[in-house]
C-alpha cells in the first residue's frame, strides 16, 4: 500500500480546481500544476524503478470492490513521456495564450487533460479506465476548438462524436466483462479471462473503440482536421499523447487481460490496417500543404508503425525476444511523442509569426527563427528514424523482429515508410531553409522556442543514447500473472 | 465496481458527453447563420 500513487492524479486535479476559482492567475497555476505532477511522476517513477510495480487501493477497499491504482513499468514511461511533454508545452503554452480571451478555460481544460492522462496509465481497474477515458476525450474535444474558427468547431464536433462512439463500444465490453466475469479489476482479471464467446466479443469491442481513438486506419479520418486546426500547444499533447494513452490500453488488454484470447489473425489484421496507415498517412503528408497537416497526417503513419509491431510480437515466443520487440514498441511511441509536440510546437511558432503556415511560403525561416528551424529538422530526423534517434533504435528491431519471425511482407512497407517520411522531411526543411520573406524576422521569445528545441532533443539524443532504460523498463509488470 | 455505481457514473458522463455535443452543435449552427 503506497500513497505516492494518488499524487500524479490529484495534483492536476486540484491544481485544475484552483485555476477554474482564481482565473486571473490561471497561468502561473497552470504551469506550476504541470510543473508539480512532474514532480509526483518523477517520485512514482523512482519508487516503481527501484521496487517494482507498486499498487494502492484507493479508500482502502481492496480491489473487487474498490478501484486499484497500479505503476508498472509500462505506466511509469507513459507517464513520464506525458509529464515531461506537457511540462514543456506549459512552458509554450504559457506565451501562447498570454494574451488571449481564452487563457483560463484553457489552463482549466489543460491540467484535467492531464488529470485524465495520468489517471488512464495508472487505473487497475476497467470501469475507472473508461472514466479516465472520457474525460480525456472530453477535455481534448474542448481544448481542440479553443481557437473558435468554424474548421475547429467543426473537427471538435466530428472528433466527439467519433469519440463516443469509440468509448460506447469499450463501455459495452467492459460490461460484457463484468457479466462474465463478476470483477472488473485488471489484475484479477489477467488471471481469470479465458478465451470464449464472451472473452472474444468483449476484446473485440473494446480494441474497436480503442482503435477509432488511436486513430488507426480507416479510423483515421477525424485526425487530420481536428489536429491541424487546434491551437498549437493542443495539437502537440493530442498527437503525442491523447492518441499513445489510446494505444497504450490497447496494449494493456492484448498483452495483459486478453492475452489468451489474442489470436495471429487479429494481430495480422491490425498489422496490416498499420501498414496501409503507414503507406497512405506518409504519402498524404507528402501531399500536403500546410505545415500542420503534415504533421497530422505523420501522427496518422506513425500510429501505423505501432501497430505494425503487434502481427510480430503475437508471432514471437514468450521471452527475451519478445520482451526486446515489445520495449522498441514502447520505444517508438515515446520518440513520436517527443519529436511531434517538438514539431508542432516549430510550427506554432512559425505560425504566430507569418500568420499562416503554408509550407510554400515558408521561405526565410531559418534566417528569421534558426532555433525553430534547427527544431523542425530534429524532430523531422526522429520521424524519419535516422540514427541517434530512439526511433531508429526501435525501427532497427522492427526490422529485427520482422527477419527472426520471417514475416518478410512488412519490409516494404517500413522501407517505403521510412523513404516517404524523409520526403516530406526534407520537402519542408527545403522550403524553410530557402531564402525568402515568408517569415519576416522578429525577436524570438525564449519560452517559446527552447521548450520545443529541448523536446527534439529529447527523442533524437536522450531517448538514442540512453534508450537501454526503456528496455529495462518494460518488462516490470504489475499484470505478469497473466503473461501466457 | 458495484453495478448501480458504474450505472450512476456512467450516466453521468453520458450527458456531459451529450451536453457537450450540444453545445458544439448550436455553435455552429450560431455561425452558420451569420
Amino acid at each position: 500500500m503506497n500513497n505516492l500513487l494518488i499524487w500524479p492524479v490529484a495534483v492536476p486535479l486540484l491544481s485544475a480546481l484552483l485555476a477554474l476559482l482564481w482565473p486571473r492567475r490561471s497561468t502561473w497555476i497552470g504551469v506550476l500544476g504541470t510543473a508539480l505532477s512532474l514532480l509526483a511522476v518523477v517520485l512514482v517513477s523512482r519508487q516503481v524503478i527501484e521496487s517494482g510495480a507498486i499498487e494502492l487501493a484507493l479508500g482502502g477497499w481492496s480491489p473487487g470492490l474498490g478501484i486499484a491504482l497500479r505503476a508498472d513499468g509500462l505506466s511509469v514511461l507513459m507517464l513520464l513521456m506525458s509529464t515531461l511533454v506537457s511540462m514543456a508545452v506549459a512552458v509554450y503554452a504559457s506565451v501562447y495564450f498570454s494574451r488571449s480571451e481564452r487563457r483560463s478555460e484553457f489552463w482549466v481544460l489543460w491540467l484535467l487533460l492531464i488529470t485524465a492522462l495520468h489517471a488512464l496509465f495508472l487505473s487497475g481497474d476497467l470501469f475507472n479506465l473508461y472514466v479516465t477515458l472520457e474525460l480525456l476525450g472530453l477535455s481534448a474535444v474542448v481544448l481542440a476548438c479553443l481557437g473558435g474558427s468554424r474548421e475547429s468547431l467543426q473537427a471538435a464536433l466530428n472528433y466527439l462524436v467519433l469519440g463516443l462512439l469509440g468509448s460506447m463500444a469499450f463501455l459495452i465490453g467492459v460490461a460484457l466483462i463484468y457479466a462474465g466475469y463478476g470483477t472488473l479489476d485488471m489484475a484479477a482479471l489477467a488471471a481469470a479471462i479465458e478465451s470464449g464467446p464472451t472473452a472474444w466479443l468483449a476484446l473485440s469491442l473494446m480494441t474497436g473503440g480503442l482503435l477509432i481513438k488511436s486513430a488507426l486506419f480507416p479510423l483515421h479520418f477525424w485526425l487530420p482536421p481536428a489536429h491541424s486546426n487546434a491551437p498549437a500547444p493542443v495539437s502537440a499533447v493530442l498527437s503525442a499523447l491523447v492518441v499513445k494513452a489510446a494505444l497504450y490500453l490497447i496494449l494493456r488488454l492484448w498483452l495483459a487481460l486478453f492475452d489468451e484470447v489474442v489470436t495471429q489473425t487479429a494481430a495480422l489484421i491490425l498489422g496490416l490496417l498499420g501498414g496501409i496507415a503507414v503507406l497512405w498517412g506518409s504519402w498524404a503528408a507528402l501531399q500536403a500543404e500546410r505545415l500542420k497537416l503534415v504533421a497530422a497526417y505523420s501522427t496518422v503513419a506513425q500510429v501505423g508503425y505501432l501497430f505494425l509491431f503487434l502481427p510480430l510480437l503475437a508471432a514471437l515466443p514468450e521471452g527475451t525476444t519478445r520482451d526486446v520487440a515489445l520495449g522498441a514498441l514502447v520505444l517508438l511511441a515515446l520518440t513520436h511523442g517527443f519529436a511531434k509536440s517538438a514539431f508542432f510546437l516549430a510550427a506554432g511558432v512559425i505560425m504566430q509569426r507569418a500568420g499562416h503556415d503554408r509550407i510554400a511560403e515558408l521561405g526565410g525561416t531559418a534566417r528569421a527563427l534558426p532555433v525553430t528551424a534547427f527544431t523542425l529538422a530534429l524532430a523531422g530526423v526522429a520521424l524519419i528514424g535516422l540514427p541517434p534517434s530512439g526511433s531508429f533504435l526501435a525501427k532497427w528491431q522492427l526490422l529485427s523482429s520482422v527477419f527472426v519471425t520471417g514475416q518478410w511482407s512488412w519490409l516494404p512497407v517500413i522501407a517505403i515508410g521510412t523513404l516517404l517520411a524523409g520526403a516530406y522531411t526534407f520537402r519542408l526543411l527545403g522550403y524553410a531553409f530557402a531564402p525568402g520573406e515568408g517569415v519576416g524576422p522578429s525577436l524570438s521569445v525564449g519560452r517559446e522556442e527552447i521548450p520545443a528545441v529541448l523536446l527534439a532533443l529529447a527523442a533524437t539524443l536522450v531517448l538514442g543514447f540512453w534508450a537501454s532504460a526503456v528496455w529495462e523498463l518494460v518488462p516490470i509488470s504489475a499484470y505478469a500473472g497473466g503473461e501466457g | 465496481p458495484v453495478p448501480h455505481a458504474l450505472v450512476l457514473t456512467g450516466l453521468v458522463v453520458a450527458i456531459s458527453a451529450t451536453a457537450l455535443a450540444l453545445a458544439l452543435n448550436r455553435r455552429l449552427r450560431e455561425m452558420a447563420d451569420e
